[in-house]
């Protein structure tokens, strides 16, 4: 009995294999090098898939010798091939109807966001006109208001976790005052949940990656307390940030995107967040929340990442 | 062949009941796993793919004609792995070392054109943490690397094997399982290129 791996491989047979894999690499080439008009962009994806998936069974069975070689050998593999091959189209699959959803979402949402916004405008308008510089907003939860639509809307698509038993706790250890409770921006529970945004690189903790994410834990307060702050905060939300700085005596350089997608009120919410969370409000100097219309008014500027590193370089830091 | 069982120095085949070397059995089922790794890896590549919030972006500096021919060179060393196989199948030790050396300066050649990708691509600005891009990039493109590094030095031993002590049929075995692992790496980049590099340009 002959061994199975001896059979089927002559030089010839390769030579052959060798020149028609050569020749398809520079079809793939070609293909994509020089301007084939009559094929449309998915024909050329066709072929190009088709040609790599010839070239990838050209080299199995016959460089590998599975052609030649026992079932088994084949099992292993093809086996492993198929799963491999199913995780990648099952998660574009996945992702690509994920971001289907939320697209849709978005449209749907657009008039229920608008009316919602403008709710939220109306609001703050009212409640500046009584409070002008409202305090403690920590233990105003709205008790009369439910949280303004959009919190339904964008909420659902954060992957945050929101605490159902610690709203409770907040609730009921606030005596609902009559009239604060309506003006508040009830930005506790937005702000949770939008921070899971922030959380993969900033982490739940605030303390960053160190070398790759700054922290915001003892780093926020010394922006907001500075002049120009509150400003420069926002800024770095809508905007994003680009280039070296210095946090906490270490020095970062990653980059930071621009987080326009969120609402005026996310932004808002999330800055209060990060700004009262982590033992950051023991080190605010005065603190008043930074209201979603603060937001909208920056919005609009068009401001690049390197200009947002401009404006950190202006503040006076402690 | 089989007959050169009865000196002992070939691996008694007979006493298995699937007639197939067990190590040879083990590096395929090692294959149909590292698919499945590289499957997860190309996955994060392609679901993230159009999603980086800030440049730069693939189709600012990926490099076709460059990365054709290191495609054609890694093609090559797999023509070159089953040519050193048959040779030393052959007893034609002088190919088979000529052919063993070559895959390696092949491998070596495709690693400088990654190295040359890395550099340049960093002096752009794409790093690990600065874009999705750039994480999945350098994550799948990399590991195919140490792949190919580890294929490299495997080879370059029994090469040097060769010359250290007397050549003997288990040799042949050795180089088969060798050469499997060096023509997985090469299908792997065929997909790699045709996923990262081609499609970004259509």
């Amino acid at each position: 009995m002959k061994p199975s791996h001896e059979a089927g491989g002559s030089v010839h047979s390769y030579i052959v294999v060798a020149l028609v894999l050569a020749v398809i690499t520079y079809m793939e080439f070609a293909l994509v090098e020089y301007d084939f008009n009559f094929l449309s962009p998915q024909a050329v994806i066709f072929w190009l898939v088709l040609l790599s998936v010839i070239k990838f069974a050209l080299v199995v069975l016959f460089f590998m010798h599975l052609r030649y070689d026992s079932r088994i050998l084949s099992g292993l593999f093809g086996s492993g091939l198929v799963i491999g091959v199913g995780m990648v189209l099952a998660l574009s699959l996945i992702f690509a109807a994920f971001q289907g959803l939320s697209l849709a979402q978005e449209s749907a949402g657009g008039e229920a966001e608008a009316a919602a916004e403008e709710l939220i405008a109306e609001r703050s308008l009212l409640e500046r006109f009584l409070y002008p510089a409202p305090k403690d907003f920590g233990l105003d939860v709205s008790p009369t208001l439910p949280p303004p639509e959009i919190v339904g809307i964008k909420g659902e698509l954060n992957l945050a976790l929101t605490l159902p038993a610690e709203e409770a706790v907040g609730s009921e250890a606030a005596p609902p005052s009559e009239i604060s409770a309506v003006a508040a921006f009830d930005w506790q529970e937005l702000g949770a949940s939008t921070y899971g945004n922030c959380a993969a690189c900033h982490q739940p903790t605030g303390q960053g990656i160190p070398a790759a994410f700054p922290p915001l834990a003892q780093n926020l307060p010394l922006l907001y307390n500075a002049e120009g702050g509150r400003a420069y905060l926002i800024s770095v939300l809508l905007y994003g940030l680009q280039g070296q700085i210095d946090v906490l005596g270490q020095s970062y350089s990653s980059v930071m995107p621009a987080w326009q997608q969120l609402s005026d009120e996310q932004i808002a919410a999330v800055l209060n967040h990060s700004l009262t969370s982590w033992g950051n409000d023991d080190l605010l100097a005065d603190f008043n929340a930074i209201e979603p219309a603060e937001v909208a008014a920056l919005r609009g500027q068009d401001l690049g990442p390197q200009q947002v590193l401009e404006l950190r370089q202006q503040l006076v830091l402690e | 062949m089989n007959h050169t069982a009865a000196h002992g120095v070939a691996e008694p085949l007979e006493h298995r009941s699937t007639n197939i070397p067990d190590r040879k059995i083990l590096m395929w089922a090692f294959l149909g796993s590292d698919v499945m790794f590289f499957g997860a890896l190309i996955a994060s590549y392609v679901v993230y793919k159009g999603r980086s919030l800030t440049g730069p972006y693939p189709a600012e500096i990926l490099d076709i004609p460059l990365t054709t021919i290191s495609t054609f060179v890694l093609l090559m060393s797999s023509f070159l792995m089953v040519l050193a196989l048959h040779a030393l199948r052959e007893n034609d030790i002088p190919r088979f070392r000529l052919w063993t050396f070559g895959v390696c300066l092949f491998g070596a050649i495709f690693l400088g054109f990654q190295v040359y990708e890395f550099r340049a691509f960093f002096q752009e600005g794409l790093s690990l943490q600065g874009n999705l891009f750039g994480s999945t990039f350098f994550l799948l493109t990399g590991t195919h690397g140490v792949h190919v590094s580890i294929g490299v030095l495997w080879l370059m031993s029994l090469l040097i094997g060769s010359y250290l002590r007397p050549i003997i049929r288990k040799d042949a075995l050795n180089l088969e399982i060798a050469g499997l692992y060096w023509h997985f790496v090469d299908i792997v980049w065929i997909v790699i290129f045709t996923v990262v590099y081609l499609v970004e340009f259509v």
